[in-house]
């Protein structure tokens, strides 16, 4: 894919929570790019850092967390530092974010109609009569059916499934630019699930936006992005387009990733790697030297003692692997 | 919603009997009220003969709770065995309502003072106005009413004497010009008030705190605030809406003593409120008054429950529906 | 296909370490909650030892002499209307209070637990009855009948407010209880102890009950403060704690009538029911705290 203007750089992004039992660094150098019109996927393991670098994005971090380094560069203006005020304008209209839990991401007191006309009020200079209507168009863009009728429904009258589209609805309510899709479909059937990344998919053609699509799920990335990040502690592990990422895996993480995907890998290879043993480390007594060596299959004296710096493997590939992974290409593919 | 209503109010009757049986159980354990009149020599035998054919005390039990219970929800409250045979109607009017202005003065003070600060501790956590206020609601929690009342006497009636330390208004003053009556009687409320306010206050803080701490982290209000929606929209709409939820329906809850008062405090203060006349009433074996007030405090339990209940459906949509 | 990701608690932290550990760990750190623990082991200590100390009796009364005589070096918190030692009777009262506040609650614990638990385990009409039954209690005047109580049932001692207050006092547990194990019933561990037999019994008492201990806890923690403070309030009405064994309430019955000329009388048993029921509230709101589930993230 050819690359287009950039339109958000998160650079060297730290977002450490300071707590009564030490100092987590959720976030601890994370950088990437977004282009305009292009679908990034982020993914890792809960607790590797990718929603508290989304809450960064927008400004979202509350006590006892705080951005401590880092740029994050949107439209060529440095968000950190922003007054809370210039940081709110952006949200909802410029950048919008989707939950994971569409239960308990609506507000059971107010109808849904309620709800995404607010946005739409906030930032949008339209009288109540035009937000309505905006609101309901809305509805039926996201597919659910009888919008005049919804519009006056509270969200305990909806199922999952209409939850989350209400939410990207009231997420697309500005046409942002940048829409954060923080484990949007993760809490949703399997079927219902595949809807809303087809509706997702859909509405990012239509309007060119980007997405920034957060997962734990390399399956759904697959389908959805056009670059991979892969996350680990905080970091970035490995980074490419989703091509290189899934044929040439070179980081044991991301490999480990993979091959716990069945059709994948394990159905296609005779001795399959087993899943990632072991567990994420204690946030407040990381590993010396390589935050994976514990759990790497490949790990040496050096791993224990140095973290590797993420380094271009391949043209725009990115690995922080002293003992980058190599795949026979024919092994991986499906 | 109309449904909803009709559905738990006729839950309402089983356990109204439900409580009817119990209280009449209890009494019962008591025994004859009217055996000991016997022993006085001024009283007719025909007279208790009279008064225990019209309480059913010829009768087996169950016809005499069925007699009682008939009696009771028909209004036909008969007249007190002792205070001169007056009316059991005008006695409790007369003790509601100086129960009335104790309890709504009270409780005005308390949930107008306390919901505020307890919401405003809940947005500044750990900060000074919190850790001032968080041991101020556990003091009031923690302090026995009879026992804070005796200090407030002590204080403010004996050593300063700014206020009188008792009853509900200076003798004499019934005939006084109607503003120096009021006045008088407001000097009557004040250290009464404070009482009664302390441990509701103190509970209000603590529960408006904890259900405001509840909410705000509650994902909605993650949604909110990434809809770019100002923050005082956030709390104030957003938050403050689910938060008064939980207040709501425990101020349906304490409705109840509004009526049936607070036996404590009216000892304390010689206040001759419902508290006192029901226990007044059982400890002299006041039969007709200890039954009337017993059945209409239980009443307003039940009632209050039911308005907290439709307050609750009121505040939130989703038991509406239901 | 999803990555299996576990969520567990020590997963996430790598800490391998038990709930109550972690308890203990959160509450040690609960300034407040550790002086209150500190302050209620004080108490208690003192109430124990304190009579063997003092030179008086309870009961001892004065000569005419050492009636109502503020505090001095010989009764260092006065004396009362019969010439008796405040101290030595705040000690024995404090006892007394203590010992009425720790087994109303256990008391009415567990009848709690029972009724809540067979009615959330079961659910179904055993349910319906018993929670209908706990609705009946909630809805009666409580103090009224806890007076009728006190006067009917024979005898004067101790064990008798105990028991009155418990009667009263179970509903709020039941109901704890219930909705514990309304949602604990439904877990995966139930259904395996069912799956390979165990009895219901066995799941109730052994597999349910541990699980839903934490509510109880804290329930009972601030009930024994509030039990204090009941049976001080029915002995100042004259119905709890009967004379002359000392209670923190009934010391205080006659102190109204001679505050303007003893006001040691007042002061002396009120702050120690208020330091000790303060106690119970903020160690319970630590328990509070250090139990809640929803902060462990």
């Amino acid at each position: 894919m050819e690359k287009s203007e950039v339109l958000l750089e998160v650079k060297d992004l730290k977002t450490y929570f300071y707590t009564d039992d030490g100092v987590v660094k959720a976030v601890d150098g994370m950088s990437y790019t977004i282009h305009k019109g292009e679908v990034l996927g982020l993914v890792g393991e809960s607790g590797c850092g990718k929603s508290v670098s989304a809450m960064s994005i927008l400004g979202l971090i509350d006590v006892p967390g705080k951005i401590v380094g880092g740029e994050i560069i949107f439209k060529g203006e440095n968000l950190v530092g922003k007054t809370p005020e210039q940081l709110r304008k952006i949200r909802g209209a410029e950048i919008s974010m989707i939950f994971q839990e569409p239960m308990s991401a609506l507000n059971p007191v107010f109808t849904i109609g309620d709800q995404i006309m607010e946005a739409i009020l906030i930032h949008q200079d339209v009288s109540e009569e035009e937000a309505k209507n905006k609101t309901i168009e809305l509805l039926g863009l996201v597919g659910i059916p009888e919008p005049e009728r919804r519009f006056n429904q509270y969200p305990h009258e909806l199922s999952g499934g209409m939850r989350q589209r209400v939410m990207i609805a009231m997420a697309m309510s500005c046409n942002p630019d940048l829409l954060i899709s923080d484990e949007a479909t993760t809490a949703l059937d399997v079927t219902i699930q595949a809807q809303i990344l087809e509706l997702m998919k859909d509405l990012q053609k239509r309007t060119g936006m980007a997405v920034l699509f957060i997962t734990h799920d390399l399956a759904l990335v697959a389908e959805m992005a056009n670059s991979v990040y892969v996350a680990y502690t905080g970091k970035i592990v490995e980074s490419g387009d989703v091509v290189s990422i899934f044929r040439r895996p070179r980081h044991p993480y991301t490999y480990g990733l993979l091959s716990s995907i069945p059709n994948l890998v394990s159905e296609k290879t005779k001795t399959p790697l087993p899943a990632i043993e072991g567990m994420v480390p204690n946030p407040y007594h990381m590993p010396l030297g390589c935050h994976f060596n514990p759990r790497c299959p490949f790990a040496t004296e050096r791993c224990r003692k140095e973290m590797p710096e993420l380094a271009e493997i391949e043209n725009n590939h990115f690995v922080r692997c002293f003992h980058p992974v190599l795949v026979n290409e024919s092994e991986v593919v499906s | 919603m109309r449904n909803y209503v009709i559905r738990r109010i006729l839950q309402m009757i089983p356990l109204f009997l439900g409580v009817a049986i119990v209280t009449f159980a209890v009494l019962s354990l008591v025994g004859d009220p009217f055996a000991q009149m016997a022993i006085n020599p001024r009283i007719r035998p025909e007279d208790i003969q009279r008064l225990k054919h019209a309480w059913g005390f010829d009768l087996p039990w169950y016809l005499r709770f069925f007699k009682w219970f008939w009696s009771m929800i028909t209004g036909n409250w008969g007249v007190s065995i002792f205070a001169g045979g007056k009316p059991v109607v005008e006695i409790v009017a007369r003790a509601i309502s100086y129960t009335l202005r104790f309890s709504i003065a009270s409780l005005i003070f308390a949930f107008v003072i306390a919901v505020p600060i307890g919401i405003y501790s809940a947005l500044h956590q750990y900060t000074l106005f919190d850790y001032v206020f968080t041991f101020f609601a556990f003091f009031g929690m923690s302090m026995p009413t009879f026992w804070f009342g005796f200090i407030l006497m002590m204080i403010f009636g004996l050593r300063l004497n700014w206020l009188p330390i008792g009853g509900v208004m200076t003798p004499g003053m019934e005939s006084a010009p109607f503003f120096a009556r009021m006045l008088d009687q407001v000097k009557y409320m004040v250290l009464p008030v404070i009482v009664l306010s302390l441990f509701g206050m103190g509970s209000w803080m603590r529960y408006a705190r904890s259900s405001m701490l509840e909410v705000i982290r509650q994902d909605y209000v993650r949604t909110a605030r990434a809809k770019g929606l100002p923050e005082r929209t956030v709390i104030f709409k957003h938050a403050l809406r689910n938060a008064l939820i939980p207040i709501v329906t425990l101020l349906g809850l304490t409705l109840p003593g509004i009526i049936s008062g607070a036996t404590i405090t009216e000892t304390v203060f010689s206040i001759p409120g419902m508290g006192r006349l029901t226990v007044d009433a059982m400890l002299s074996n006041d039969y007709p008054v200890a039954m009337v007030c017993l059945l209409l405090e239980s009443t307003l339990l039940i009632v209050g429950n039911l308005i907290a209940d439709l307050l609750y459906a009121v505040v939130d949509p989703r038991i509406r529906y239901s | 296909m999803a990555i299996d990701i576990t969520t567990s608690e020590e997963t996430l932290t790598g800490r391998i370490e038990t709930y109550w550990s972690i308890v203990g760990k959160r509450l040690r750190k609960h300034k407040l909650a550790m002086l209150s623990l500190v302050v209620l082991i004080l108490v208690i200590a003192i109430c124990i030892v304190g009579p063997f100390i003092s030179p008086y009796k309870f009961s001892e009364l004065g000569s005419i002499e050492e009636v109502l005589q503020p505090p001095s070096l010989r009764h260092w918190l006065g004396t009362d209307e019969l010439g008796r030692d405040v101290l030595t009777r705040l000690f024995y009262g404090g006892r007394v209070s203590l010992l009425v506040g720790f087994s109303s609650v256990f008391s009415a614990l567990i009848v709690g637990i029972i009724i809540g638990a067979y009615a959330g385990y079961y659910g179904g009409v055993l349910d319906t009855i018993l929670m209908r039954f706990t609705d009946i209690m909630f809805s009666i005047p409580v103090l009224p009948l806890l007076i009728v109580l006190a006067s009917v049932i024979p005898g004067a001692g101790v064990w008798k407010i105990v028991l009155v207050i418990a009667i009263f006092g179970w509903m709020t547990d039941a109901r704890i209880v219930r909705g514990m194990f309304l949602s604990l019933r439904e877990n995966e561990y139930v259904e395996a102890a069912k799956a390979v037999g165990v009895s219901n019994s066995r799941i109730i008492w052994r597999h349910i009950l541990p699980n839903s201990l934490a509510p109880i806890i804290v329930s009972a923690t601030l009930g024994v403060g509030g039990n204090i403070i009941y049976e001080a309030a029915l002995s100042y009405l004259g119905f709890g704690v009967m004379p002359p064994t000392p209670s923190w309430g009934n010391m205080l019955q006659n102190a109204q009538y001679a505050m303007a000329i003893a006001p040691w009388l007042v002061w002396s048993p009120g702050l120690a029911m208020f330091i000790t029921v303060l106690a119970f509230n903020y160690l319970g709101d630590g328990l509070r705290d250090a139990m809640d589930p929803r902060l462990y993230r």
